[in-house]
């Protein structure tokens, strides 16, 4: 504290921008974080909730597995590491976020629990009701997660009331429609809950289809063909109903060119994974989905730049990466690690995907899941 | 009971208890993994790389539980304690963050090597993983350890203007010496852990003559460590803590003790029960001397009892804690007491 302090006096301004710029690139990693989770785990979500229509036999199922299995944990990680640095830099956005929305969280955490136990405890015993059983588990729990986030992203957007205390409560649905009394539920957030359902199925679909050979393969190119229209249509949809309820958004784009380019990026690779997809070059679809996921995230995150959580009741009562940050003194300490971990984590990434290169076989008895 | 406070706290206590087994397993495994890949690699007999495998899985089933169940325990922090997020998130963030950044995605990243590579990594790259998932999993521990120990006792911080905490020392705040002593106390008792579960299903399998060479090996090796982990969960590392404890915590130190009186020659309870109404330890059969000590070094040191400090400062519960130190103690000499015994059934040569 004292030494930053010591420093200021003479350029306050200078001072004020620094610290700005210290909050932004917090606000930045934190939605690195969170896209990168939505893009790597949604493929395992994507994947968990097709496999019972995409992969018929026990001997498909586990294939299933093996693709997604070298994975799964780490994508997982990609959301502790995201709470983590919530914690860290914005905390009170942390406890506020998460207190509010205490009844979908859980929903989430168990369906993370569920499907975590499903793909574990189901080749452990070689018996068909069981394994029939934790498949059913396993595409239920996986199906859940991308409806309560994107559900969860709707909610930051549409807004919540928050109050001069910084917190909220919210039920799990009113009436329905995005005016108060709000619900976490309503026409709005549960479009935007679908949007992710169907966005990530079609990018489990790609990545099972980059994968896999043989029958599963086919399956998952004709469901990666059925999902997209409805993707495109919802898609459109959600971004027609943003601009409704938040035609401020949008006014921003003109001023932040990086969201215009992600937005760009997005639709390109909307375009890609279409094109790649029928030109049967399966790595390709899975990148061009990957753009398009990360390509509209960034684009929300950053033309909702500095706000975190919307306040229905007063804009002054929003929580922003600026009035909920952790003191400058925090951040910087975190920006001395931070950087070199998640520079790690990549390469971590990167590793895993080189050696696990290539289309899967599904595992013998007893070795893999 | 109608207080929420009550129902935050048995939320929370059973989520990090039952998240808890997880972990306290998988740190104490990776341990010994690594311990049966080195003999693999050394001798090349296929028993050990067999063992290795097996517990490779039962580390990956744990791991994952550990995992599913840990995020709850993150994201308790906001939904329960948002409040204390608020005010300690920017010292205590650092560490919780630095866990998922250095440790979990490293821990994640080599158990998908471990589990799926073996055959595509060969011999030695596969126990170069194994040390990698080791040293990840010990890491997490530290981060974690950490974070209760600034808890217990804040060191490297200061207030910010608007109250909350911030970190102002990041050297002194990872380096925290009840940290240091809690983490050494922490990884025993996890290898503790691993060494019984391994030596009882080794054990198990030995007596329905299953995998036999397997089953010695693991037998053997969770008895050996598990002899050499139970006397140092106690000797140095328990005591370490109590020391600390003594210094830093004196209310909580009469409490694990039942001790109400304060006095020169504090006597140790082996078996009593606390009476906090009367304010007494009923049925005492005590150790004249043994926690002053415990504490200080020096049999004839004041230990402060409860009775010097305002109610409102004693732990919630005094005879949960009480019974639930002492039952550990016991457990721990009740180990330490079989060890000789279990090492000569097990096969293992030794002098008695």
């Amino acid at each position: 504290m004292g030494r930053v302090r010591s420093n200021v006096p003479a350029f306050p301004s200078l001072y004020k921008g620094l610290a700005t710029t210290m909050n932004a690139l917090w606000y930045a990693f934190a939605s690195v974080l969170l896209a990168g989770y939505v893009i790597l785990d949604g493929f395992d979500f994507g994947a968990g909730a097709l496999h019972l229509f995409v992969a018929k036999t026990d001997r498909q199922r586990r294939e299933v597995l093996a693709a997604i299995g070298p994975f799964w944990d780490g994508n997982e990680v990609w959301l502790l590491a995201a709470g983590g640095l919530l914690f860290l830099a914005f905390p009170k956005v942390l406890g506020a976020g998460l207190s509010g929305l205490y009844l979908p969280v859980f929903f989430l955490l168990w369906a993370l629990i569920l499907r975590g136990i499903a793909m574990e405890f189901r080749s452990h015993v070689e018996d068909a009701m069981w394994r029939g059983l934790w498949d059913i588990v396993f595409s239920l729990a996986s199906a859940l997660p991308p409806v309560l986030l994107g559900a969860a992203l709707g909610n930051l957007l549409r807004g919540v009331p928050l109050d001069g205390t910084g917190y909220f409560a919210l039920p799990l649905w009113t009436d329905f429609t995005a005016r108060a009394p709000y619900g976490v539920l309503d026409g709005y957030t549960t479009l935007a809950g679908v949007l992710a359902l169907v966005a990530l199925a079609h990018h489990g679909a790609l990545f099972l289809a980059w994968k896999t050979e043989g029958e599963v393969h086919e399956r998952c190119q004709n469901a990666a063909a059925r999902l997209f229209v409805p993707l495109v249509a919802l898609w459109l949809a959600a971004t027609w109903a943003t601009y409704a309820l938040r035609p401020d958004l949008f006014e921003n784009l003109a001023d932040r060119p990086l969201a215009l380019v992600a937005a760009l990026l997005g639709v390109a690779g909307i375009i890609g994974a279409l094109l790649s997809r029928r030109r049967g070059q399966p790595l390709l679809a899975f990148v061009g989905s990957s753009a398009f996921l990360l390509g509209i995230l960034v684009a929300t995150v950053t033309s909702s730049y500095p706000v975190m959580i919307r306040s229905t009741l007063d804009p002054s009562f929003s929580l922003t990466a600026l009035n909920a940050a952790s003191s400058a003194e925090s951040l910087k300490t975190g920006l001395l690690w931070w950087p070199f971990g998640f520079a790690l984590a990549l390469a971590y990434l990167a590793l895993l995907l080189h050696i696990h290169r290539g289309k899967v076989r599904s595992p013998a008895e007893g070795e893999g899941y | 009971m109608s207080d929420p406070l009550f129902w935050h706290r048995v939320q929370f206590g059973f989520t990090i208890a039952y998240h808890y087994l997880f972990p306290q397993l998988t740190m104490g495994l990776a341990l010994l993994i690594v311990v049966l890949k080195i003999q693999a690699v050394r001798t090349g007999a296929a028993r050990y790389a067999d063992a290795a495998r097996f517990w490779v899985r039962v580390f990956g089933l744990n791991f994952a539980m550990g995992v599913v169940t840990g995020l709850p325990m993150e994201f308790q922090f906001g939904t329960n304690w948002a409040r204390f997020s608020h005010f300690a998130g920017g010292v205590i963030g650092q560490t919780l963050a630095m866990e998922g950044i250095f440790a979990f995605f490293l821990e994640s990243s080599v158990l998908a090597l471990l589990v799926f590579g073996e055959r595509r990594l060969g011999p030695k790259r596969h126990l170069a993983a194994a040390v990698a998932l080791f040293v990840g999993s010990w890491l997490s521990g530290y981060f974690i350890v950490t974070t209760n120990a600034f808890m217990q006792n804040p060191v490297g911080y200061s207030t910010a203007p608007d109250g909350t905490l911030q970190i102002a020392d990041l050297a002194a705040f990872l380096g925290n010496p009840w940290a240091l002593a809690q983490y050494a106390h922490t990884m025993m008792a996890a290898l503790v852990t691993a060494s019984f579960v391994m030596a009882a299903v080794g054990a198990f399998w030995l007596l329905q003559g299953k995998h036999q060479d397997a089953a010695r090996v693991s037998l053997r090796t969770g008895v050996v460590t598990g002899l050499f982990s139970s006397l140092l969960v106690a000797m140095p590392t328990g005591h370490l803590q109590g020391q600390l404890a003594a210094t830093h915590q004196k209310v909580a130190l009469a409490a694990m003790e039942g001790r109400f009186e304060s006095g020169p020659m504090a006597p140790i309870a082996m078996i009593g029960q606390p009476n906090v109404a009367e304010r007494r330890l009923d049925n005492p059969i005590a150790i004249p001397g043994v926690l002053s000590y415990i504490a200080y070094g020096d049999f004839s040191k004041n230990v402060r009892g409860l009775n010097e400090f305002p109610e409102d400062l004693w732990p919630t519960n005094v005879e949960l804690l009480y019974y639930a130190f002492h039952i550990m103690v016991g457990l721990i000499a009740r180990e330490v007491g079989h060890g000789p015994r279990s090492l000569e059934r097990s096969g293992v040569p030794v002098v008695i």
